[in-house]
């Protein structure tokens, strides 16, 4: 009988147990998703951008052929920013530093592109590029909040895995604090988009 | 004989009176005998306002008793003076309600009726949540009521044919001077729009900036060029003109009918040089008309006046002014009746408050300056 009365205890105590790491689990897993979700977010807005580069080039290129160095730069920049990419599961500071960086040089590289239309008053006037740069506007609008919105998820995340009694299960599951997306240096000055 | 005829009578009586005082005073001055000059004149004119005040209490015991023994002119008399009282006010009143408005006059007041208020998503009023008719939050007063009124016609076409929930911002100064901010702020905060098809315009008139920001699932639909386009052709040009009315109205005609996939409105030449013309037409019309009505008003009060006698003036008889004061003295008016106070009004129903769909804004659209 007393036994038996013990063995009823310890089973409940591990079914309590057992439920509160499933519920923990659980909830960690959904916080996990809402910012991996927001990084994939975050990636399209980058690719987003991207995209939009091979429309701006042309255009450029019809006015401002001989401008090649700073074309073949934005074009070189692309090619090195769509290469990075950043994997949820094999995420590390290092590596979203290094897709910060090649980002930042693609920024860069555009910004030395929509600059030339100083010299271009065709090229400013041209309905297409005034087109593009409003859309390229809008995507950097779009990268900063998508950043934004990565950057509360991981720390939603971040609080729910170091917070007390999870971070016991956080570390036997199997899950690990993620890296926010810091400012890029030169980011305190906004860029200037002139039309 | 008439009442006019018996104050006359009387007032002819009594300045005969004070005729004989000054005579007397004349008379008594040039002797010096008793008092000085001054002590003398301050002593007759003391006469002469006790004369005054018996005047005028024979003036009413007189009018008292013409009421009584004409009844039927006492009440026409109390019945013309409010006929004349109500149509001076009713001109005034008319003349007041067809005066038109002119743009941007109410948002130079408010900027300088007190402290300047910068905007944000925190402290913007949102009449929708209060009335679900009303898709416009215009606090500075920089619209007129007549141009939300419009633009809510318009926005709620908008929701109930597309289902697109709107809120349309107009300010004259927004924190930060970042108009993008705040429309995100707003969007996200308040969920605006079903299923992400929300759309959030936030204006800065005296910061000459506008956003237009769509919800993630409406982008497509309202794209950042398009967005930037409609601003340009509608809001700024506006804008510049010190029409903001205007450049709000065809805004919202203009995002409806894009979204419709019809045919954009045209907008009329924008100029403030002509408006300020068709304005001063436009005041001296009701203002001209509404002198005629009181010259014409005024001729006939006068034409009545010599019946009743509400106030004594061409052809009456005056009292003498006090010739003892170095001032002239003026006309003596006998008044007629009272006026009472009006009534009140009673206020109107109430409005049921609308809710958002709990939207999200992923930083689509655009902004333009001017």
């Amino acid at each position: 009988m007393k036994l038996n009365k013990t063995l009823i205890a310890v089973i409940v105590v591990i079914v309590v147990i057992g439920a509160w790491a499933a519920s923990a689990y659980n909830s960690m897993v959904s916080v996990q998703e809402e910012a991996t979700t927001a990084l994939a977010n975050v990636q399209s807005t980058y690719q987003r951008r991207a995209d939009l580069i091979p429309n701006l080039v042309e255009t450029v290129k019809g006015y401002a052929a001989h401008e090649k160095q700073t074309l073949e730069d934005v074009v070189a920049a692309r090619s090195k920013a769509t290469q990075i990419t950043l994997d949820p599961e094999n995420m590390t500071p290092e590596k979203l530093k290094e897709f910060q960086q090649a980002q930042g040089e693609l920024g860069s590289a555009l910004g030395r592109l929509i600059a030339i239309q100083e010299n271009y008053p065709d090229l400013k006037a041209n309905e297409n590029f005034r087109d593009l740069q409003v859309q390229l506007e809008g995507t950097e609008n779009r990268i900063n909040e998508a950043r934004n919105s990565y950057n509360a998820a991981v720390q939603k995340y971040n609080v729910v895995i170091r917070s007390f009694p999870k971070n016991i299960f956080a570390g036997l599951f199997g899950f690990s604090q993620m890296t926010k997306f810091e400012a890029e240096a030169g980011a305190e000055k906004a860029p200037q988009v002139k039309f | 004989m008439t009442y006019s005829d018996d104050i006359n009578l009387l007032t002819r009586q009594y300045n005969d009176v004070i005729r004989a005082l000054e005579s007397s005073y004349k008379m008594e001055n040039k002797s010096h005998v008793f008092l000085s000059s001054y002590k003398l004149k301050r002593q007759y004119s003391k006469r002469y306002e006790a004369l005054e005040r018996e005047y005028r209490q024979k003036c009413n015991e007189i009018a008292a008793s013409y009421k009584k023994s004409h009844p039927q002119w006492a009440k026409w008399r109390n019945i013309w003076i409010w006929i004349f009282f109500g149509g001076f006010m009713a001109a005034l009143v008319c003349c007041g309600a067809s005066l038109p408005y002119k743009e941007g006059t109410s948002s130079a007041l408010s900027s300088y009726a007190g402290e300047t208020t910068y905007w944000n998503a925190e402290n913007i009023p949102i009449p929708y949540l209060q009335d679900a008719s009303q898709y416009v939050s215009n606090p500075d007063s920089v619209l007129s009521q007549n141009a939300v009124n419009r633009i809510n016609i318009t926005l709620q076409r908008l929701e109930k044919e597309l289902n697109i929930q709107s809120a349309f911002i107009v300010v004259n100064h927004i924190e930060n001077d970042d108009p993008f901010r705040m429309a995100q702020d707003v969007g996200n905060k308040y969920g605006v729009g079903y299923r992400n098809r929300g759309l959030v315009v936030v204006v800065g008139y005296l910061d000459h900036s506008i956003n237009m920001s769509p919800g993630r699932a409406l982008e497509a639909d309202l794209t950042d060029a398009e967005c930037h386009r409609l601003e340009q052709r509608y809001v700024v040009p506006a804008m510049r003109a010190e029409m903001p009315d205007s450049g709000m109205v065809y805004l919202a005609e203009a995002v409806y009918s894009t979204l419709q996939k019809k045919e954009l409105p045209q907008m009329s030449q924008l100029s403030s040089q002509s408006s300020d013309d068709d304005f001063d037409a436009e005041v001296a019309i009701p203002i001209g008309l509404t002198m005629l009505f009181l010259i014409g008003w005024g001729l006939f009060f006068l034409r009545m006046n010599t019946k009743y006698q509400w106030f004594r003036l061409l052809g009456a008889v005056a009292l003498l002014p006090n010739p003892f004061y170095s001032s002239s003295g003026g006309y003596y008016f006998s008044s007629g009746g009272g006026f009472g106070k009006g009534g009140g009004f009673s206020g109107g129903g109430g409005f049921s408050g609308g809710h958002f769909g709990g939207g999200s804004f992923g930083g689509g659209g655009a902004t333009s300056r001017w």
